[in-house]
């Protein structure tokens, strides 16, 4: 994988909801409307490409809360670079996610 | 999550994470089920939240069927990793990869019958140092004839209990057949 952007459409939707704050996978696959079957797969391979790093919260916070702990997902400096590119290479993709939507959810 | 608890789609859901968990490599499966587990949890929250009823738990069971791709992937990208662990596309790896493919293919070559002695039995470049061994009952006028240097076998069965014996040895057989030679 290189930071030139040569992502698929799918992949950088998903780096780009991760980037406007959709950090677990059941949030990026409710605001891409991508399958569970397309997302988790590209967040690994986004994951295994050092374009996205994942970190499991705090089981205290979960049990606090009374629900499971997520597993959340960031951008790299790579994965920031890769994003840039694919932006210039989609140009839509800023208007199929944005941050404003992480917000509300 | 205890299966107990649920209804009955619920628990097919549940069971088809754990059965998409079998695919999973041994080494990952227990953190790729906590996250599906967990991931699970927030479909199915989310889902109970848009009371929909019945689209909602086919939306569920989609959901949980992804799974088996997503499984399949941890599967594939492990076998990948394993067996592309050594890359040909390095130059260096690359020349080590072909010398270990010479050296083992020339390890197969000596041990099948009859290759070794085709690889190594050279005939001998140096006709200064031949010597044609003949039998005991060659003729004495027939090797008085021949114009390069014979011993008998007799004489060269003398010279090897004397340590006096060739290094080497190639044996030729004798042919009749018409040759020309020249251009014409």
């Amino acid at each position: 994988m290189t930071s030139e952007g040569k992502l698929s459409h799918s992949a950088a939707m998903i780096l780009q909801a991760v980037s406007a704050g959709f950090i677990y996978g059941f949030s990026v696959m409710e605001i891409t409307g991508l399958p569970s079957g397309t997302v988790y797969p590209a967040m690994r391979r986004l994951e295994r490409d050092s374009l996205i790093v994942s970190s499991w919260e705090k089981q205290s916070v979960a049990d606090a809360q009374q629900r499971p702990a997520r597993k959340y997902y960031k951008l790299t400096r790579t994965g920031m670079v890769t994003l840039e590119a694919s932006r210039k290479r989609y140009p839509l993709l800023l208007k199929l996610v944005t941050s404003t939507e992480a917000e509300h959810a | 999550m205890n299966s107990s608890q649920l209804s009955a789609i619920e628990s097919l859901q549940f069971w088809l994470v754990r059965g998409a968990a079998l695919f999973v490599p041994h080494s990952q499966r227990a953190s790729w089920l906590e996250e599906w587990t967990s991931e699970f949890w927030y479909a199915r929250h989310s889902c109970v939240q848009d009371s929909r009823g019945r689209m909602s738990d086919w939306r569920l069971t989609l959901f949980c069927l992804g799974a088996f791709k997503d499984a399949n992937w941890m599967r594939t990208d492990q076998t990948l990793s394993t067996t592309s662990s050594f890359d040909v596309r390095s130059p260096l790896r690359f020349i080590l990869h072909l010398m270990a493919l010479a050296t083992l293919t020339a390890s197969l070559a000596f041990i099948v019958p009859g290759s070794r002695h085709a690889l190594l039995s050279m005939p001998s470049q140096d006709t200064r140092s031949l010597a044609m061994i003949s039998t005991n009952n060659a003729s004495n006028e027939q090797q008085s004839n021949d114009s390069s240097f014979s011993i008998s076998i007799d004489k060269y069965r003398s010279w090897r209990d004397r340590e006096k014996a060739p290094s080497k040895l190639a044996f030729y057989e004798p042919m009749f057949g018409r040759i020309r030679v020249g251009g014409d």
